[in-house]
């Protein structure tokens, strides 16, 4: 516990020395007994003054929370001795904001006296985030002496990005052979009907269509599609991002990759992550929600990692990239080097997809006319880049974060449509 | 021109306790106080002795009532906010004790004590006394928060 004196007791020992020495020298006790209340309030509060005993604890109710959402934190004090004036103020941790006006709180209490105060702080970035700091500092009744208490730091939460629902996703081109919710286009065991066809040895009897066997009088069978899932892969690049007080490209990246995901794992497709940057991270394609929440896990994790490391697609574990798998790469395609492990990705048979979390609104371009120019052969080059990708079959659209995200997903399914298969390389 | 100093000093005083009051700047008091103890000070030769000794408690009185004032109105804006009838109350007791202290100082001073060995020896142990309370009260048990 710290001690400093208070602004009273500093203007009563300025005054009573200034009093007292003063009398002193002019030999007038006047000045001496105009200085003897403050001197004799000093001496009363020195000697009755109580130190301030005051236990106080923050908790937090849980540890993952969703964007934007509230944090209640409860505070409990309890004293042990009188305390006129106790100032607690709450400083938010990174990535969470105060909701009220007044982030300070503060209280007069008697000895034994219990208090639970209830500020509310609000989530504004996802990521792992220390909830904040409690400082505490208190008075005596006699308000002479600060007492400022060690800060209390309260626990971590998990802030989930919020997440889109999307109803239409970006139809992988290939399937799995393990069972799900899309209708393959193969002929097997399944509930779509998809033609008939005659019997041949082998074939069982219970897919006999006997209708049409009585029509025709030999026998057929009915094929069916089977239903199947598909593997998914979410390559989140995190060589660069750019930024500007409202937000960043990572963070739209994060808010996009989680939306993806969890309209894929609804589905009943497997999802997995990579992480491609300064450092490659990733989560291999699984089922279900506990799936969603390592994922989610995962991507609150994303940060930049500057490097000047060459990096390329070889450094990502083959369990992570499964064959035949729909990769979704978003990306603000800034780096050359996750440029060029796209086109790899291309290259060697993988379904892309590219949703391009666009840098432009990032960026102004600077007072003179070159540097216009210069921001203007920027997009340009950007826009070949595209061309480029689109050129070799993978559609790439583009998400300010302002538009719903199911504009460009539903974008790059129509260019699929269009061009029926992409073109191989 | 003494006149006009101490009426100059006096006003400036109490604008600055005033301004203190109302803007919070705590910091102002003691120049305020400071003020109006030098008007006060500047006056004492020209009064006689019985008026000082009548006048002095008063203006001590003021001084300290005016100095709480101020801290309290300082404490306005804070949660929970100063009771009136409380510091009304304390206003009053404070400055009826300030007064009475002031007084005190006053008969004590005026007390023929002579001077001797021993007078010196008891004001020293009074002086070292004090130092020795403030500094064990300085040091005291510092429990943690």
């Amino acid at each position: 516990m710290k001690r400093t004196p208070s602004t009273k007791l500093q203007t009563y020992l300025a005054l009573t020395a200034a009093g007292t020495l003063v009398g002193l020298a002019t030999g007038r006790p006047e000045l001496v007994a105009l200085a003897a209340p403050f001197a004799a309030y000093v001496a009363l509060g020195i000697a009755r003054g109580q130190v301030p005993e005051v236990t106080v604890s923050a908790t937090i109710p849980g540890e993952r929370v969703l964007e934007g959402d509230d944090v209640p934190v409860t505070v409990e004090i309890e004293a042990r001795s009188a305390i006129e004036r106790l100032d607690l103020a709450l400083e938010p941790g990174y990535g969470l904001t105060s909701t009220g006006s007044r982030p300070r709180i503060a209280a007069r209490l008697e000895p034994g006296e219990r208090r639970q105060l209830r500020p509310t702080l609000r989530t504004q970035r996802w990521g792992p985030h220390r909830v904040g700091v409690l400082s505490c500092r208190a008075a005596d009744r006699f308000a002479l002496v600060d007492y400022e208490f060690p800060p209390a730091r309260l626990g971590a939460v998990r802030v989930f990005p919020r997440m889109e629902t999307l109803g239409a996703m970006i139809e992988p081109l290939e399937l799995q052979a393990t069972t799900g919710n899309r209708v393959s286009r193969e002929r097997g065991d399944g509930i779509e009907f998809a033609e008939v066809r005659p019997f041949t040895p082998g074939d069982r009897v219970r897919r006999v269509n006997w209708r049409v066997t009585a029509r025709r009088g030999a026998p057929y069978v009915s094929e069916r599609h089977p239903e199947r899932n598909a593997d998914v892969i979410v390559f989140l690049d995190t060589f660069a991002e750019v930024s500007d007080p409202t937000g960043s490209t990572l963070e739209l990246a994060v808010r996009a990759a989680s939306s993806v995901a969890a309209g894929y794992l609804a589905r009943r497709d497997r999802v997995g992550v990579v992480g491609f940057g300064g450092a490659v991270t990733g989560l291999r394609p699984s089922f279900g929600s506990a799936q969603l929440y390592q994922i989610l896990d995962a991507l609150i994790g994303s940060e930049v990692t500057f490097t000047y490391t060459h990096k390329d697609v070889s450094l990502v574990p083959r369990q992570m990239l499964p064959p035949k798998a729909l990769v979704i790469a978003i990306t603000p395609l800034i780096d050359d080097r996750s440029i060029g492990a796209l086109f790899d990705l291309r290259a060697r048979g993988f379904d892309l997809a590219v949703i391009e979390i666009s840098p432009v609104p990032f960026t102004k371009p600077g007072p003179i006319r070159a540097d216009a120019l210069a921001h203007r052969l920027w997009q340009l080059r950007r826009a070949a880049v595209r061309t480029q990708f689109e050129e070799f079959g993978v559609p790439v659209t583009e998400w300010h974060g302002e538009q719903p995200l199911q504009v460009p997903v539903a974008s790059a399914s129509a260019f699929r449509r269009r061009i029926r298969r992409p073109v191989a390389m | 021109m003494s006149g006009l100093l101490v009426t100059t000093l006096a006003a400036l005083g109490a604008v600055l306790l005033v301004l203190a009051a109302v803007m919070r700047w705590t910091r102002l008091v003691p120049w305020g106080l400071a003020g109006l103890g030098t008007a006060y000070a500047l006056v004492l030769p020209s009064i006689n002795v019985t008026s000082a000794a009548v006048t002095a408690p008063l203006v001590a009185g003021g001084l300290f009532v005016a100095a709480e004032g101020v801290f309290i109105a300082a404490a306005r804006g804070a949660v929970p906010k100063p009771e009136p009838a409380r510091a009304l109350a304390w206003l009053t007791a404070s400055g009826l004790g300030a007064i009475a202290c002031s007084a005190l100082v006053l008969v004590l001073a005026t007390v023929a004590i002579g001077r001797s060995l021993l007078i010196t020896i008891v004001g020293t142990a009074a002086a070292v006394g004090v130092v020795a309370l403030l500094s064990s009260r300085s040091q005291g048990d510092r429990p943690e928060g």
